[in-house]
């Protein structure tokens, strides 16, 4: 039983150091604390972090804890499936997979290790960014500072969001067809429904109901509690505008009920089960396993119309092959990268032709509000490789050895992701321009933003979760403000971005990309 | 004792990867060789236990390995083929690791196996930083921290400089007494000074299974010298099995291994182990050992 302990612990504080120690940590930190700076505005702005009918919160840490540990649950609760998947992937694809097969780790020990692993990891972060919380609190709050509070109220709300995302990760990683891209993709949808959760079970006044036991947010629990003291619906977490001409209201803190006590452990332990299914599947590196699986990845939808498809595309892109035309080569680079990602996929073609189509019929509102907000979470995989297919393929030795192509390697990834972006939103940008050049305008930007994002956070953390995540989570908050802020209209979805707006997002971009290129640089000079 | 029973392993494509394979090892370095796709890795993969054999039986002291796998594994070290290793770990981090999970929680353990390798000068430097031989140093390391009484290494020589090779199989020599070691290469003189028993396999079969002398003394006889000029060397390179060319100022110096006299001028020489392994492929399976 000890030796069993021991190999767990050894499994999870590996782990840990492993992710601890990446670049896209890093990257989670800071935008973390970023998002704490920026979700906890100063009161005289106008705009306050948490109010009920209009009516401010007072800064102190029972507001604070709550609303920072409910958007933490919220919005961490997607990145963080990304950043604790492909642990076991990690094990197969360095071969240290067929070692620990050989040792005498069971199945439901390394299981473990990686499920707790993933917890730890994830309550590291929330802790870094309950932290950055109470240092906001420092600097904009109204009363003096109760960590225990904080801690009082992250340790009611978190819980549930990260066990489900550890269990969830580890258990899409053992089964098959989720191991991929598509479990990236699906993950998304899983929590999409969670959110629906979220509202079945702030319907009840007061009490919990049956979706309580499922609300991995604590935000039932939140608005139930909050109806009861102020007998109000109105409840606004996040950064928004309150009526100054209101009194500010107290909170005390959220109660942990013996009423409320059983949903959240509910909410919190309701998962651990599911760790059976990644039992049931999991490959034990079983070479004849993890090659029936990805046998099964190669047929499985998606593969399979990409299979029918590329006859297809071949043909298409057999014209312009042996064009002589084309002489500088660095622009040849270019259309050759582009060419690549169509070939790879090619159901990106048949894509760009499908949203070609819709928007040449849709009407421009909807166009605007529908189809462009679907046509940018389908870029965010088109584009999320392309600057990491290098690393995870092992030929950048080989492109290296291509003239023109080192020293210039994030302006021809981005070249290349921002044609490939502009052929998805050239039909949508030409119906605009007729029609709002505002708009259009707007969209020529956010296209550029989406490929330089793309391109610079592949390039500094060579994972193109971290493009996925970190898109995703923007384009849900853009979705989700519907066009109130002009800050979130980054690519003409509502027509109310301003030209300040614009040049900001222009200037993002840039910044990203030079960052880019300066990592890039330095990861150049240490391992080549 | 290692006691491998008429094992097979069959894929689902119906190919063979392994097929009715039997040997018996008491101890000693055994060295398997073969060409890419012959089954080596296959079969090392089933004796750690990776995998299981669709046919046969392993059996190790008595016991199955594929019904009861844990009384090997904790007496087992491998080290795979093409070996990876965590980036942002230091190569302590990472012995102890896999240390840990082979019950083995001594740091001092660690360290002399850093030292075993020569690694212990980098004990706290991440591992992403390594040569592909302190990778491969590293992985030894690992393989030998439990003191196994079983030692699989799966072509553990590729893609290393001629130095580390030495240095690897020098390591390799060291740990083969007391122990069971099975080593798998194509690389014919990584286990020309340390096997004592050599393990040949053709298309997932055992083609041959004897000691080196014994190899040698199979191929005594069909291994010639001869100098000819470079056409006749470009007419015969496809219809000849050639062990070695040199071009001197005189013509070429080939090495040629057939049961039959090749040319006029050639001579019989004294086989290597390489002109052994050719033959064998190609011509004749000398009796087990």
């Amino acid at each position: 039983m000890k030796d069993s302990y021991r190999r767990i612990a050894a499994i999870i504080k590996t782990d840990f150091w492993i992710r601890f120690r990446r670049i896209s940590t890093i990257i989670i930190f800071l935008g973390l604390s970023i998002g704490a700076y920026l979700w906890i505005p100063d009161v005289s702005s106008g705009k306050a972090l948490l109010q009920v009918d209009e009516r401010r919160a007072v800064y102190n840490s029972a507001a604070l804890g709550l609303a920072t540990a409910s958007l933490c649950t919220i919005l961490l609760g997607l990145v963080a499936y990304y950043m604790v998947s492909s642990s076991i992937r990690r094990d197969v694809v360095t071969r240290t997979g067929f070692i620990i097969a050989s040792t005498p780790v069971r199945n439901f020990e390394y299981l473990t290790g990686k499920f707790l692993g993933n917890v730890v990891y994830l309550s590291a972060l929330v802790t870094g960014f309950m932290l950055s919380a109470m240092v906001m609190q420092l600097v904009r709050g109204e009363a003096p500072l109760q960590p225990h509070v904080f801690l009082y109220h992250y340790l009611i709300l978190v819980p549930p969001m990260i066990v489900s995302v550890s269990v969830l990760a580890v258990v899409f990683e053992c089964i098959p067809f989720l191991s991929g891209k598509f479990g990236d993709f699906a993950y998304f949808f899983v929590w999409m429904f969670a959110l629906v959760l979220i509202a079945e079970g702030s319907k009840s006044a007061g009490k919990p109901n049956w979706a309580s036991y499922f609300d991995i947010s604590g935000m039932g629990m939140i608005i139930s509690q909050f109806k009861e003291i102020t007998h109000s619906d109105s409840l606004s977490i996040g950064s928004s505008s309150y009526d100054q001409t209101k009194s500010p209201i107290v909170f005390e803190g959220l109660h942990l009920t013996r009423g409320w006590l059983l949903p959240r452990l509910g909410a919190t332990f309701f998962w651990i089960p599911l760790l059976s299914i990644a039992y049931l599947f999991f490959h034990r590196f079983n070479p004849a396993k993890l090659k029936a699986s990805s046998q099964k990845a190669k047929h499985h939808l998606f593969a399979r119309i990409n299979g029918w498809l590329k006859p297809l595309t071949s043909w298409i892109f057999s014209f312009g092959s042996g064009n002589r035309r084309m002489k500088v080569s660095f622009v040849r680079s270019v259309f050759s990268e582009m060419r690549v990602v169509f070939q790879l996929s090619p159901i990106y073609v048949f894509g760009v032709i499908g949203f070609g189509i819709a928007a040449l019929l849709m009407p421009v509102a909807n166009l605007q509000r529908g189809l462009l907000p679907a046509l940018f979470a389908v870029l965010a995989i088109v584009l999320a490789d392309i600057s990491t297919r290098e690393s995870s393929a092992g030929t950048t030795g080989i492109i290296y050895a291509a003239p023109y192509l080192k020293p210039d390697y994030v302006i021809w990834k981005f070249a290349a992701a921002t044609l490939v972006t502009f052929s998805f939103t050239a039909i949508p940008f030409v119906k605009l321009l007729l029609t709002s050049l505002g708009s259009a305008i707007s969209l020529i930007v956010g296209s550029i933003l989406i490929a330089a994002a793309a391109t610079s956070l592949g390039v500094m953390s060579s994972n193109p979760k971290t493009f996925i995540v970190a898109f995703l989570m923007f384009w849900y908050l853009a979705l989700n403000d519907g066009g109130k802020s002009t800050a979130f209209d980054f690519a003409g979805w509502y027509g109310t971005a301003t030209i300040r707006v614009r040049l900001l997002y222009s200037v993002a971009a840039f910044a990203m990309l030079a960052m880019a290129h300066v990592v890039y640089r330095y990861q150049h000079k240490r391992s080549y | 004792m290692l006691q491998i029973q008429s094992v097979s392993k069959k894929f689902s494509s119906g190919n063979f990867g392994v097929r009715d394979f039997s040997l018996n090892l008491k101890g000693g370095v055994l060295g398997m060789l073969g060409p890419n796709g012959a089954g080596k890795t296959t079969l090392m993969q089933m004796i750690a236990t990776i995998t299981k054999p669709t046919a046969g039986t392993i059996l190790f002291d008595g016991d199955d390995i594929a019904r009861n796998p844990e009384p090997l594994r904790k007496r087992l070290g491998y080290l795979p083929q093409d070996f990876g290793v965590y980036d942002n770990l230091t190569a302590q981090e990472f012995l102890s690791y896999f240390a840990a999970l082979k019950g083995i929680h001594s740091k001092t353990r660690v360290m002399e196996m850093l030292e075993l390798v020569n690694l212990h000068s980098v004990a706290k430097r991440t591992v992403g930083g390594f040569s592909g031989g302190m990778k491969q140093r590293l992985g030894i390391a690992q393989a030998l921290i439990n003191n196994p009484d079983l030692v699989i290494v799966d072509e553990p020589t590729a893609g290393l400089d001629p130095e580390e090779r030495v240095r690897f199989r020098n390591i390799l020599s060291d740990i083969g007494f007391g122990k069971m070691v099975i080593l798998s290469t194509h690389i014919v003189s990584d286990i020309e000074s340390i096997a004592t028993e050599i393990a040949i396999l053709k298309q997932g079969s055992l083609a041959a299974f004897a000691t080196p002398e014994v190899l040698l003394q199979a191929a005594t006889g069909s291994v010639w010298e001869a100098v000819i000029s470079s056409e006749t060397f470009e007419k015969i390179r496809t219809t000849q099995k050639i062990s070695g060319a040199i071009r001197k100022p005189d013509g070429v110096h080939v090495r040629i291994v057939s049961p039959d006299k090749p040319s006029a001028e050639a001579r019989a020489v004294e086989p290597d182990l390489e002109d052994a392994f050719l033959f064998c492929m190609n011509f004749d399976t000398p009796k087990a050992a």
